[in-house]
């Protein structure tokens, strides 16, 4: 592993406040991510077709069952479910009160549509995207950029890439990892054809069939280990490719392009604050030879391309399509349902904590479907959107089982007829901790002020740099001239710039190590020990600038409201009001701090 | 990665064990990326599991990146410039084992000291020979295994009465718990000087300021139904006051020990991370990793500049090492204490052409002392030019089996993992009792 030097973090920070400034201050601006596909023809607010035929399947299910649906959520409750799940960051206070006022008969639909455009919704759904890959396997493969996997992640989702598009890019597009997102999957996995197949069976068709790489599958008959190798075949003819030098000599003279072209990043600390490891420079390429055999097994015989379930695909070779490419076609051909399926049941998994199938990769002939009839049609709707995922999410956070309230009888995993209480993942929990505390605001203003400088710096290092092609023969890097590197006078304003961008350099590291840590499997006392001492709670209380803002309101009441709107994302219930004592004349900041604190370890606040 | 024939058991139904937590929803928090534990009660408050009673404790040392074995705990004299050795073979106060003569403090110990000179790894990169060496598994995605310090978290908790963690990680997150849940990850300190992670209030905060908080907060939550999550919460909480509070806690504190006794660690990142090794398994921590950092951010992995780099940190680990068992010897607890020095390969006989030594997974070393472990000898060889090992080639499972079986943990006991499938702690290990006392 290396560490990134530093012209690179010069680079990043370059892209970041170029984010920040685009992205206009504080309270965001909404729209930076559109939708790239109408999400079902239907004017906005309109009943969504599919989430009624949900409601019809759930009706019937219920009665059937003899099982009473827990009640509706209210709208506070409905927004901060719908922005952790879909923003993964609960709502400010400002848009709480403006929910709560709006009496339209479509709140809830406008609601979930703004939510699905706001670039939030990329930054968020690029960490899920992430950790869909990364989840695949602890051991991550030499040489991964987790950063431009986040990259690629959050800009598929930032333009509502079909999830066909993604199948394609990540198993069968050449590209270079240090720029080129996608490249990361393979690398992953070491880009050995077995692994590579396996991952791609359960990312995309749900299906583990990690067992059958050694042995027959001891549980599923078709599961030879033939079938295993047949897969992995898809993918021997790849290989890695690297640029002439060393990986510092190509830090020194080549400009990376890390920044998504159209999305940015609302996150503190924005495009720099990416947790995970950078990697080298490495590309996944087309390889002209390159096949697989069952390891100890027949030496002399090659395992051509065989779809799971399928017939071998003798003349793989001799076709138009690379054997990635044919993977790929044969993933997501409409009649292949388990790509479909695959997602539905994912996005099912992550929106409402119950699937079909108990975990993203749990389709196995062994295993039984539940809701299966409601699974097709859904799967049927999304493979008609063209895999839109964004049309899938909407469905589901439309339907009626989505807007349960919370329940944990053992039965709702088969029923639904409750939603299961959820804690809040890593992401979820630093964001809305930053957001509460008013810490977001003041990174962002300091943001907003350095923008110009590394703006300029920015503009000066690209000029002088050339990309590398890894499509392309090998780079003769002696022929490319070292940027120089700008050197003026500073003025004083430029000067109390560099110390700002500082400031924003160290906070922007910081978060990426705090998001690391967030993530980590954690026992219960850890995690209480990090939510009651860690510095995101502690450094937020004190920098942010909520404590400030509450402290200034007039009265003791106002006080405590401001707070629960602020945290809870709700007013104060009636017995809640006198819970925190009125000491405002001797401390009013001591006193906030106390109460936001406080319901910062709440339950209510920790799930959803 | 390449296939290697099956090693775990096949799979069949009848289990001996099984996992606390159920399938679905172990699936789940897979799926959704959550961090649920199997069960409120974590390791760390001495739960209801069953216990094999053990008094033996561990403390590994880490080398990360893979130290050289020749350097180490595997001297050979060869004039090959190809080999470029450095060091000679020294005698030890054993007279059945020789060192390098790198490390003239450890060679003083040498009668605690048991070496295994015929390691093999099947993984050749950092990252999966790390995952290999801790759990035994190779990384495939096909299993979530549990690593080493996790599994003795699990399997013996903290000692009795100790109010401390079973399981702490100096330097390092650690691996992971695999199926053993989160509960049985470490506990993290980073750096030894100060407290374990999130242990200490924030600048600011008094103990008072807590004692007010956590009442308005248990106001705030009287009455609410007892969730699962919120019960996961309060007990998380009280465990972590108590911690907090522990009059144990002071086991974290260097400041307590004697100016002499942390002079004779060396004072480096990594003595001190011995020290508090000691001072952790003193008071009742099961296993304690120490990731020898500090000196060079990249440990061992001496691809270039081999003699400079690797020296210093060989000088670190010869001071530490020594003191560590010195220390464990004169206060008796050597005998109930297993101290291994490890990393996850070793590196190559030949030296490169940037003065550097790479990656060598066909024979490393290991060695180990006190907790049962025979003094003063050796397990397995390599050939003079240190190519092939020449006899007793030990497998990481044998590895992690003989530790396991030395402090009191049953290897062949199975587990259900996430997939319904018997698991055996370690698959296909064979004890290596030759160096067992």
């Amino acid at each position: 592993m290396r560490t990134i030097p530093q012209i690179t973090l010069v680079v990043v920070l370059c892209f970041l406040v170029t984010d920040s400034v685009a992205w206009g201050g504080p309270r965001g601006k909404a729209d930076v991510a559109p939708a790239r596909r109408p999400h079902d023809g239907l004017p906005p607010g309109h009943t969504d077709h599919a989430a009624d035929q949900v409601n019809d399947y759930l009706s019937v299910l219920w009665a059937r069952e003899s099982v009473n649906p827990a009640p509706r959520i209210d709208d506070a409750t409905f927004l901060r479910r719908s922005s952790l799940a879909l923003n993964g960051i609960a709502p400010t206070s400002d848009e709480v009160r403006a929910f709560l006022s709006d009496e339209s008969p479509d709140r809830r639909s406008r609601k979930v549509d703004e939510l699905l455009s706001r670039s939030r919704y990329a930054d968020y759904w690029g960490f899920r995207f992430r950790d869909w890959v990364t989840q695949i396997r602890e051991v991550k493969g030499q040489s991964t950029n987790l950063v431009t996997l986040y990259y690629y992640g959050r800009q598929a989702m930032a333009e509502n890439r079909s999830w066909a598009e993604i199948a394609k890019d990540l198993l069968a597009t050449d590209g270079d990892v240090s720029q080129d997102g996608w490249a990361n999957f393979a690398l992953y996995f070491d880009t050995e054809p077995n692994e590579v197949a396996d991952a791609a069976s359960r990312m995309f068709l749900g299906t583990n069939i990690a067992c059958a790489q050694c042995h027959d599958d001891p549980y599923v008959d078709e599961w030879k280990q033939e079938s295993y190798w047949g897969m992995a075949a898809f993918f021997a003819r790849a290989k890695i490719r690297m640029p002439k030098g060393t990986a510092d000599e190509y830090y020194d003279r080549f400009a990376l392009r890390l920044r998504p072209p159209t999305s940015v990043s609302t996150l503190p600390g924005g495009d720099a604050a990416i947790d995970g490891a950078w990697g080298d420079v490495r590309a996944w390429v087309q390889a002209e030879e390159g096949d697989v055999k069952i390891p100890g097994g027949d030496e002399t015989q090659v395992i051509m391309p065989t779809p799971l379930g399928g017939d071998t695909i003798v003349d793989a070779d001799g076709k138009q399509e690379t054997r990635r490419s044919q993977f790929v076609s044969w993933i997501v051909d409409p009649g292949n349902k388990l790509f479909a399926r695959a997602a539905v049941n994912r996005l099912w998994l992550e929106l409402t904590g119950l699937g079909f199938v108990d975990s993203f990769d749990g389709f196995s002939p062994r295993n039984s479907v539940r809701h299966e009839e409601l699974l097709d049609v859904i799967a049927q709707g999304f493979a008609e959107h063209d895999y839109d995922l964004k049309w899938l999410m909407r469905t589901i956070v439309l339907s009626q089982m989505f807007q349960l309230g919370h329940g944990s009888d053992s039965g709702i995993s088969e029923t639904w007829h409750a939603m299961p209480p959820r804690q809040l993942n890593g992401d979820q929990w630093l964001d809305s901790v930053v957001r509460v505390t008013g810490e977001e605001q003041r990174v962002y203003a300091l943001a907003a002020d350095v923008a110009s400088l590394l703006n300029r710096e920015h503009e000066e290092r690209v000029a002088g740099a050339v990309p590398w092609d890894p499509r392309s023969e090998q780079t003769d890097q002696s022929k490319v001239p070292r940027p120089s590197q700008p050197k003026a006078e500073l003025s004083p304003e430029e000067m109390r710039l560099q110390s700002l961008r500082q400031d924003y350099a160290q906070i922007g590291e910081r978060v990426a190590h705090l998001r690391e840590r967030a993530r980590v499997p954690m026992s219960p006392s850890a995690e209480a020990l990090m939510s009651m001492n860690g510095e995101i709670v502690a450094a937020s209380l004190t920098r942010g600038t909520a404590v400030a803002g509450i402290s200034n309101l007039a009265s003791h009441g106002e006080r405590v409201e401001a707070a629960f709107l602020a945290v809870l994302n709700r007013r104060p219930r009636d017995h809640e009001w006198q819970l925190f004592p009125d000491t405002a004349a001797a401390d009013t900041t001591s006193d906030v701090e106390d109460l936001l604190w406080t319901l910062l370890q709440a339950t209510e606040f920790r799930t959803y | 990665m390449k296939c290697e024939p099956v090693h775990h058991s096949q799979h069949r139904t009848p289990l001996t064990v099984s996992t606390r937590r159920g399938t679905l929803k172990a699936s789940l928090s897979t799926a959704l990326g959550l961090t649920l534990a199997p069960t409120v009660a974590s390791a760390f408050s001495g739960d209801s599991e069953q216990r094999n009673h053990s008094d033996k404790s561990v403390i590994l040392l880490w080398l990360e990146g893979g130290p050289f074995q020749t350097d180490t705990f595997d001297p050979k004299s060869s004039s090959d410039d190809k080999l470029a050795y450095k060091y000679r073979p020294m005698s030890t106060s054993s007279l059945d084992l020789e060192i390098a003569s790198s490390m003239p403090l450890l060679a003083a110990c040498g009668d605690e000291l048991a070496v295994i000179r015929s390691m093999v790894s099947l993984e050749f990169d950092h990252s999966p020979a790390q995952y290999y060496m801790h759990t035994g598994w190779r990384g495939t995605g096909a299993l979530q295994a549990p690593a080493i310090g996790s599994v003795v978290s699990h399997e013996l908790g903290a000692q009795a009465g100790a109010g401390l963690p079973a399981f702490v990680s100096i330097g390092t997150a650690g691996y992971p718990a695999g199926y053993f849940g989160s509960a049985h990850q470490p506990t993290i300190v980073w750096d030894p000087g100060q407290p374990p992670e999130n242990l200490g209030l924030p600048k600011g905060v008094s103990q008072q300021t807590l004692d007010r908080r956590l009442n308005y907060l248990k106001a705030l939550e009287s009455g609410q139904s007892a969730q699962k999550l919120a019960s996961r919460f309060r007990l998380g909480r009280q465990e972590a006051v108590r911690f907090m509070r522990s009059t144990h806690r002071g086991a974290f504190d260097l400041a307590l020990e004697s100016e002499k006794s942390r002079d004779g660690y060396g004072r480096t990142k990594f003595g001190d991370g011995c020290l508090l090794a000691r001072r952790l398994v003193e008071s009742g921590v099961r296993f304690v990793q120490v990731r020898q950092t500090g000196i060079v951010p990249t440990g061992y992995d001496t691809h270039s500049d081999h003699y400079r780099v690797h020296d210093l940190l060989v000088q670190d680990l010869d001071r530490s090492m020594s003191a560590l068992i010195e220390d464990l010897r004169l206060r008796g607890m050597l005998d109930s204490t297993v101290v291994i020095a490890a990393g996850e390969f070793g590196r190559t006989p030949t030296i490169n052409s940037n003065l550097g030594r790479d990656h060598w997974t066909k024979g490393f070393s290991v060695a180990i002392a006190g907790g049962g472990f025979r003094g003063g000898c050796t397990y397995g060889s390599m050939t003079a030019n240190g190519r092939e090992i020449d006899e007793n080639p030990v497998s990481v499972p044998d590895f992690l089996a003989t530790i396991c079986h030395a402090i009191g943990i049953d290897h062949h006991k199975e587990y259900v993992d996430d997939f319904d499938r018997p698991i055996k702690l370690v698959d296909e290990g064979q004890v290596i009792t030759d160096i067992l006392s």
